[in-house]
C-alpha cells in the first residue's frame, strides 16, 4: 500500500465520529494535496513528513470545528469536551487556562444558585399563602410573585452571562494555542 | 520566528495572500508552513476555520492536465477582515518600531 494512502486511513480512521459531508470535504483537502504533490515529482515519503502527524492534524480538525460549534451555540458541555481534547494534545497552558475558567464558573455557578434559591423560595411563599402559615392568603402570593419575577429576572442575566462566557472562552482558547511544528507532532 | 507573532500573523498573512488572486490550498499550504515553521498539514485546518467563519468561498477548477482543485476566494467579509488585521498590524508594528528606534539612539 501506497504512502499516501496509508496516511489517509489513519486520517480516515481518526475522523471516524465526524458527520459526513464535512468528513469527506476534509480528506479530499489532503488527498488533493497528495494528488499535486506527487505531480510535481515530490516523494511521497517527503509529503508525508512535512504534512505532519495525520492523528495530530486529525484532532487539529476536529477541535477547530468543536470550537465553531461552541462559538455558535455558547453550550457549556461543548466547550468542556473542546477543552479536554485540546489539552489532550498538549495545546494549551493548563496553569493559565483552567485557573482562570474555574474562577469565573464558580460565579456563575453561585448566580444559578441565587436563581434556583428564587424560584424555591417562590414556591414555600405560594405554598404558605395557600395553606397557611407565615405569610397567609394574598401576601404570600404576592411575595411569590416577587420572587418569580426577580427569578425570571436573574435567570435570564445568568444565561446570557453563561452563553457570553462560554462563546468568549472558546475564541479566546482557539487563538492561544499552540501550533504543531513542521514535520513533527511537536507543538510550540 | 518567535510563537507568539506566528499565531497572530497567520490569518493576516493567509487572507493577504488570497487578496490579490484566488489561490488552491496546496500553493497556500505550502507558501506559509515554508514561512512560518509551521506543518504543511496545519495549515488545512486554518483554512476550514477560516472559510466555516464566512471569510473564504471555495470552489472546483479543472487543473492543466489533472482533475479539479479547490480554490479559496476571499468573500466581502474576508476583505474587511483582512483590512480590520491589515490595521491593526500596522498599529502595532509601529509602536514596535518606535520603541526599536528609541533604544538604539
Amino acid at each position: 500500500m501506497s504512502t499516501s494512502r496509508q496516511y489517509l486511513m489513519i486520517m480516515e480512521q481518526e475522523l471516524r465520529e465526524v458527520p459526513e459531508p464535512l468528513r469527506r470535504e476534509w480528506l479530499a483537502d489532503y488527498a488533493e494535496h497528495f494528488r499535486i504533490g506527487i505531480e510535481n515529482g515530490q516523494p511521497e515519503e517527503e509529503i508525508c513528513r512535512e504534512l505532519g502527524d495525520p492523528r495530530v492534524i486529525a484532532k487539529e480538525l476536529k477541535l477547530n470545528n468543536r470550537f465553531e460549534l461552541v462559538k455558535t451555540n455558547g453550550n457549556p458541555v461543548h466547550l468542556v469536551k473542546a477543552m479536554l481534547v485540546g489539552t489532550s494534545l498538549g495545546l494549551f497552558n493548563l496553569l493559565f487556562v483552567l485557573a482562570p475558567f474555574i474562577a469565573v464558573s464558580a460565579v456563575l455557578i453561585a448566580i444559578w444558585a441565587v436563581v434556583v434559591a428564587l424560584f424555591a423560595g417562590a414556591l414555600y411563599a405560594a405554598g404558605q399563602g395557600a395553606f397557611g402559615g407565615q405569610y397567609k392568603g394574598l401576601t404570600g402570593f404576592a411575595f411569590a410573585f416577587i420572587l418569580v419575577g426577580l427569578g425570571i429576572i436573574v435567570f435570564i442575566a445568568a444565561r446570557a452571562l453563561t452563553k457570553g462566557f462560554v462563546r468568549g472562552t472558546a475564541k479566546y482558547l482557539q487563538a492561544n494555542r499552540r501550533l504543531l511544528r513542521e514535520g513533527s507532532s511537536r507543538s510550540v | 520566528m518567535n510563537v507568539q507573532f506566528k499565531k497572530g500573523v497567520l490569518d493576516l498573512c493567509v487572507l493577504a495572500m488570497t487578496a490579490q488572486e484566488d489561490r488552491y490550498g496546496y500553493e497556500l499550504a505550502v507558501i506559509i508552513s515554508g514561512k512560518f515553521d509551521i506543518a504543511v498539514g496545519s495549515v488545512y485546518p486554518i483554512l476550514n476555520r477560516l472559510t466555516q467563519e464566512g471569510y473564504f468561498t471555495t470552489y472546483l477548477q479543472e487543473s492543466p492536465g489533472g482533475p479539479p482543485r479547490k480554490y479559496y476566494r476571499l468573500s466581502l467579509e474576508g476583505r474587511m477582515k483582512l483590512e480590520m488585521l491589515t490595521e491593526e498590524w500596522r498599529t502595532f508594528t509601529a509602536a514596535v518600531n518606535e520603541w526599536i528606534e528609541e533604544g538604539q539612539r
